[in-house]
């Protein structure tokens, strides 16, 4: 299922589809936080998965198809 | 919108035909100009869609890289404000403990700290050397390794002392106990 598909199943309030993304940037996610100090990289993976979530939902998907 | 035309985003071409489906639908588009406009329509939304997707892709990817840059950022600033603060209390800190013996000797009573007549009883029976050490360890709350520097000792023999004269009160005040 393609990205966007899943990021306006999100946006309708679907929970499995917003798992979903997280999880597909999983790696993307795991290579950011290498370079960080292990003592506040939980943190810091909580924030970006709380950013992901509000970013997701206030993705304008009007102008693609 | 994607525009097809420009050269520069040759990249994406070679990423959109890397699919199977989507060079295949290219290639008819190809082979047949004449064709019905559908076809020309539906491989120009499957581009748009294509260039939508990874537009999604990058977005929330520079979001993951950026917050954690930020964030790694933020935590080592707020680190580096907090260590001068420990850098003055350590002069100050160093100021204070270095003034010399007879001030410390001085300042610390064991009858200031101890409420209980036993305990302030069994602390007199110690050592004079032991007394010491202790007043140091528990009533100045300094380390093993800098009472032993105060007394020109080492760091074991603080150790040692401060062990024997705990085991000493503690036998007593036990055995205080028992009669």
């Amino acid at each position: 299922m393609s990205l966007l598909t899943l990021v306006k199943r999100a946006q309708n309030n679907d929970e499995s589809a917003m798992v979903e993304i997280i999880e597909r940037f999983e790696p993307k996610i795991r290579k950011s936080l290498k370079f960080t100090d292990i003592g506040v990289r939980e943190d810091i993976r909580q924030e970006i998965v709380f950013r992901m979530i509000r970013a997701v939902k206030t993705y304008s998907t009007k102008n693609c198809l | 919108m994607f525009r097809p035309t420009n050269l520069s985003n040759q990249k994406f071409l070679d990423a959109f035909l890397a699919q199977e489906d989507n060079q295949q639908l290219c290639q008819r588009v190809i082979a047949s100009p004449d064709d019905t406009q559908k076809r020309n329509d539906e491989l120009n939304s499957r581009i748009q869609e294509f260039y939508a997707e990874l537009q999604l892709i990058k977005y929330i990817s520079s979001l993951i890289r950026f917050t954690a840059i930020e964030l790694a950022v933020r935590t080592q600033k707020i680190g580096k404000v907090f260590q001068p603060t420990d850098e003055i209390e350590r002069v100050i800190d160093s100021f204070v403990s270095d003034t010399g013996k007879s001030e410390w000797e001085n300042k610390a009573k064991w009858e200031d700290v101890i409420a209980d007549k036993r305990v302030l009883d069994a602390v007199q029976t110690l050592t004079e050397k032991e007394r010491e050490i202790l007043a140091l360890l528990y009533l100045r709350n300094l380390k093993e390794v800098e009472a032993a520097t105060l007394l020109g000792t080492s760091q074991q023999a603080v150790s040692k002392t401060k062990k024997r004269a705990l085991l000493k009160l503690r036998k007593q005040l036990l055995g205080g106990e028992n009669t």
